[in-house]
């Protein structure tokens, strides 16, 4: 593999690539010519099974080999081309009959595959023309139809081999390593990728039987190219689409799901069995909301296959894609064969990395990735309680019954919290909906810092409870972490008892509450708020309300010496959507931003110096005037299920959404015609947070583009979902 | 092991008492020299495990178990038992059995309805198994979901044993190498 890699291999390659598709075969100059064509019938499937329809495709990039009929003597050999022909020059006998054969391999170039039988007799199939009384001096052309009744299933195999390689070869370097299909009618051996032999088995019994599932293949062929190319940890064995596993199998089998639908560019994945058929997408994705996390197979595949496609791609929405990255494939797969080789071990989060560190993405294009990947919650980025990575940064757990979303979004990330407790009260602590991690360790100690318990959840998914029985007045700390140092994990935490009214003088206490679920009110009307660092580690958080429409600035200032405040600012539903340094010097931390929708806001100030850093400042929230452009359109329209619905873009619009109900809007912009090239919008995708509530959603954005066409769909309604909302604004 | 260990020094010793000490220094040869090489056939940087991984195509969301239930021998009843569970709540849930009509099934082979995660449905036919032939019982559990339909199916023989069809016998091309080869159909032209 290495050698070839060393000697110019690209190259060579592509040299043996073209001979290979102009089949030749260095024969004497005085041979004759036989040529001709092979092809095989291929059964044509759609989501409700096999359609009825055969078709004939060429057996391309296959072995082939003129025999002599009487003595089999290989007269000359070769390959047919990617159009399935073929052209082999034979020595010169006079007239001879002669038979064709042609295998369902090739070894000597892509695809380097071979489809035998079983493993016991390890037959390779192949196919044999008639017996040709033909001129060997001459040219003759004979050709072979290989039938659904004889040999076409291993052939589709084959030719499935050829599709992905041919797919994939662009993007490598290296040869492919031989790959082994093993397929019988009737074979109950499985389905499965064998990695140590690269074989791939397929299911041959009656009512499932896989040669003619070119989705099942591919995607066996994808844990084949990820085992070779790039690293697979996957431990094997059985898996369910909607179950969740350890993150290095849901990465195995959600790459190998994107593979299968990348090589065919098409988002549904089918299965066929006796007279039904099972059929999903990857980009619903289907079977939600139970694909969720990385450790599930279908939200890895989802992942992936929303990074990679375009508008182009077919799927079930009417305008296409539904998110704007359209990385392609080789984005993906630099990432891949660069970056997840190294990685250990391989699984979701270290490609999250890669991206960061090695694709040096666009702010929008970073934006557009975390959007994809929280739409399958997973939550590789910092929660809105960091920091709070020690015990002094504990953020606050104030309501009792509530669930608070974390991340352990990197692996040297831990999570504190710290609750008010009574003596002789009861505590229920609960971890739950753990996901994009395998494990977490939840340690509680008390208010000298004293261990007091420890639990971790034993199997994937699994709810942690800690029940605490505190003989004190005054705080309990929850440390969590993850068990597995490598690991990432996305959770919720809840506690239920009686809790007690804080700050209680805890070694968290000071002037204001820490995160913005125990914010500090303020007005913003340009009065300065006093505020105070006093511990490293510390966070003040403010609301204040605003009016729909105007232009706000938010501003803090050291009460001496340079500036140290970093300053968050965060909407109506708690999602941070600007953020400022301080500029140096004793000029203040600014944010300006037009309020498109009146609410409650916050801010959260942190010194520069998270470890040492405290110090005293003034924060103020300063009206600078209404926008002319802020006064929104309201978008009354509401489309049925795949219905578009078009309208003449104001200045700006709203829509509004239930939090009972879970869909996606998508907002598509045409020039003319709805079915023409779509022309994508400025960047202003935005997650949005419906906790509980009606809620309207603004687009602003869209100033810009008043007078252009626009056509809004909704992709999925009505399916009930307990979690809160996520939702997408994607002009 | 220890007892193989005694016997191993016992064979030695026999071997030098008959004065055949060139065997125990084969013998010795053959163990220090092919088994290294052995071993180093197995590609010795894979981890066990490693050899026993294979890596599944994915279950759907539904399984399904297809059982007989009863004595299989011409005349008898027997029960043709398919029970399905599903990983997600499941609305729209149906069973199905493709029974061979010389069976003669009793009752209506299907069955629909809804299943919550992890719940089990189980359809049950009873069936007379009229001679000694071989009779093959399909079952499919079918979950339809808004935006997606999963298919789990499994079979049983009635009379015998599973045993994969046979296509063409196995034979050796000029090289010697095994192929399992089928007839094409074949167009002729001569220029």
């Amino acid at each position: 593999m290495k050698a070839l890699s060393t000697i110019g291999s690209r190259l060579a390659l592509q040299a043996a690539l073209l001979l290979v598709a102009v089949g030749f075969c260095f024969l004497p100059a005085t041979a004759g010519v036989i040529s001709g064509e092979v092809k095989y019938e291929d059964k044509l499937y759609d989501c409700y099974g096999f359609t009825g329809v055969v078709e004939y495709k060429p057996v391309r990039l296959a072995e082939i080999e003129i025999l002599d009929d009487v003595t089999q003597e290989v007269l000359g050999s070769g390959i047919t081309t990617v159009t399935g022909r073929y052209r082999i020059a034979i020595p010169s006998a006079g007239y001879d009959t002669i038979q064709v054969r042609c295998y369902a391999r090739n070894n000597v170039s892509v695809p380097n595959a071979v489809v035998k039988n079983n493993t016991t007799e390890r037959a390779t199939y192949a196919v044999v023309s008639s017996p040709v009384y033909a001129d060997t001096n001459g040219k003759t052309d004979i050709d072979m139809d290989i039938t659904t009744g004889s040999a076409a299933g291993a052939f589709n195999v084959f030719d499935t081999a050829v599709r992905a390689m041919l797919f994939i070869a662009p993007c490598l370097e290296e040869p492919f390593p031989l790959l082994t299909f093993y397929w019988e009618p009737g074979s109950y051996d499985g389905t499965y990728y064998y990695p140590f032999f690269n074989s791939i088995h397929l299911l041959g019994k009656t009512s499932d039987t896989d040669e003619y599932d070119d989705d099942i293949i591919l995607h066996e062929i994808g844990h084949y190219i990820c085992g070779n190319f790039s690293r697979d940890d996957s431990p094997g064995g059985s898996h369910s689409l909607a179950g969740l596993y350890t993150v290095t199998l849901a990465w195995s089998e959600g790459w190998a799901h994107f593979f299968s639908s990348a090589v065919r560019d098409e988002g549904w994945q089918i299965d066929t069995f006796f007279g039904a058929t099972s059929c999903w997408s990857l980009e619903l994705p289907s079977y939600e909301p139970a694909v969720r996390g990385s450790n599930n197979e279908v939200a890895v595949g989802a992942v992936l296959w929303d990074m990679y496609d375009s508008h182009s791609t077919s799927d079930d929405l009417p305008a296409g894609d539904d998110e704007h990255l359209a990385l392609g494939f080789e984005e993906i797969w630099h990432l891949m064969r660069r970056w997840m080789t190294a990685q250990n071990p391989a699984e979701l989060y270290p490609f999250w990395s890669g991206w960061t560190f090695l694709m040096n993405p666009t702010v929008t294009s970073d934006y557009e990735i975390e959007s994809i990947f929280a739409d399958r919650r997973i939550y590789y980025v910092a929660d809105l309680f960091e920091p709070n990575d020690i015990m002094g940064q504990a953020a606050e757990i104030l309501t009792t019954g509530e669930g608070y979303r974390g991340s352990l979004s990197s692996v040297s990330d831990g999570d504190w919290y710290k609750f008010g407790v009574l003596s002789g009260e009861s505590y229920q602590v609960y971890v739950t909906d753990i996901r994009s991690g395998d494990f977490v360790r939840t340690s509680v100690y008390d208010d000298g810092g004293l261990p007091v318990d420890e639990e971790t959840n034993s199997t994937i998914g699994e709810t942690v409870s800690i029940l605490l029985d505190p003989d004190y007045d005054g705080w309990m700390y929850l440390q969590l972490d993850t068990a597995v140092v490598t690991d990432t994990a996305n959770y919720t935490i809840m506690v239920e008892g009686t809790l007690a009214d804080g700050p209680l003088g805890g070694p968290g206490d000071d002037d204001y509450g820490d995160d913005v679920f125990s914010p500090h009110p303020i007005t913003a009307d340009g009065t300065p708020t006093a505020g105070s660092i006093e511990l490293p580690g510390d966070a003040d958080a403010f609301s204040f309300d605003l009016a729909t429409g105007w232009i706000y600035e938010v501003s803090v200032a050291p009460s001496s010496g340079d500036n140290f405040a970093e300053l968050t600012v965060y909407d109506d539903d708690m999602v941070v959507f600007a953020a400022a340094a301080p500029p140096g010097g004793t000029d203040p931390t600014v944010v300006n931003f037009f309020a498109a929708r009146g609410g409650t806001y916050y801010a959260r100030v942190h010194h520069t110096d998270r470890a040492l850093g405290t110090g005293d400042y003034a924060i103020a929230v300063s009206p600078q005037g209404e926008a002319e452009q802020a006064v929104p359109a309201v978008l009354d329209l509401v489309p049925a299920v795949g219905e578009i619905v078009y309208v003449s873009t104001p200045a700006a619009f709203r829509w509004g959404a239930r939090d009972s109900s879970r869909f996606r809007v998508v907002f598509e912009r045409f020039e003319d015609d709805p079915l023409a090239v779509i022309l994508p919008f400025s960047f202003t995708s935005k997650q949005y947070f419906v906790p509980n509530a009606y809620q309207w959603g603004f687009i602003t954005a869209l100033a810009e583009q008043a007078g252009n066409q626009l056509y809004w769909s909704v992709s999925s309604p009505g399916i009930d979902d307990s979690d809160p909302q996520i939702f997408y604004f994607q002009p | 092991m220890a007892f193989a260990g005694m016997r191993a020094v016992d064979y030695c010793l026999a071997l030098l008492q008959h004065g055949r000490a060139w065997m125990l220094a084969a013998t010795l040869g053959i163990v220090l020299c092919v088994v290294p090489a052995m071993c180093l056939l197995v590609r010795p940087e894979m981890p066990s495990e490693e050899l026993a991984r294979g890596i599944w195509k994915a279950d759907q969301p539904i399984s399904a178990r297809l059982e007989v239930l009863g004595e299989q021998f011409p005349g008898s009843r027997a029960t043709l038992s398919l029970t399905a569970t599903t990983d997600v709540p499941a609305d729209d849930v149906e069973l199905l059995l493709d029974i061979p009509k010389a069976l003669a099934a009793d009752e209506i082979s299907s069955w629909r309805g809804s299943l919550g995660k992890g719940e089990q449905a189980s359809l049950q036919v009873d069936v007379t198994i009229p001679d000694g032939a071989q009779y093959e019982v399909r079952g499919a559990a079918v979950a339809r979901f808004p935006h997606a339909k999963a298919v789990a199916v499994d079979e049983v023989m009635i009379n015998a044993a599973r045993t994969p069809r046979r296509g063409p016998l196995v034979r050796l091309n000029s090289r010697g190498e095994p192929i399992i080869e089928f007839p094409a159909k074949t167009k002729v032209r001569h220029r």
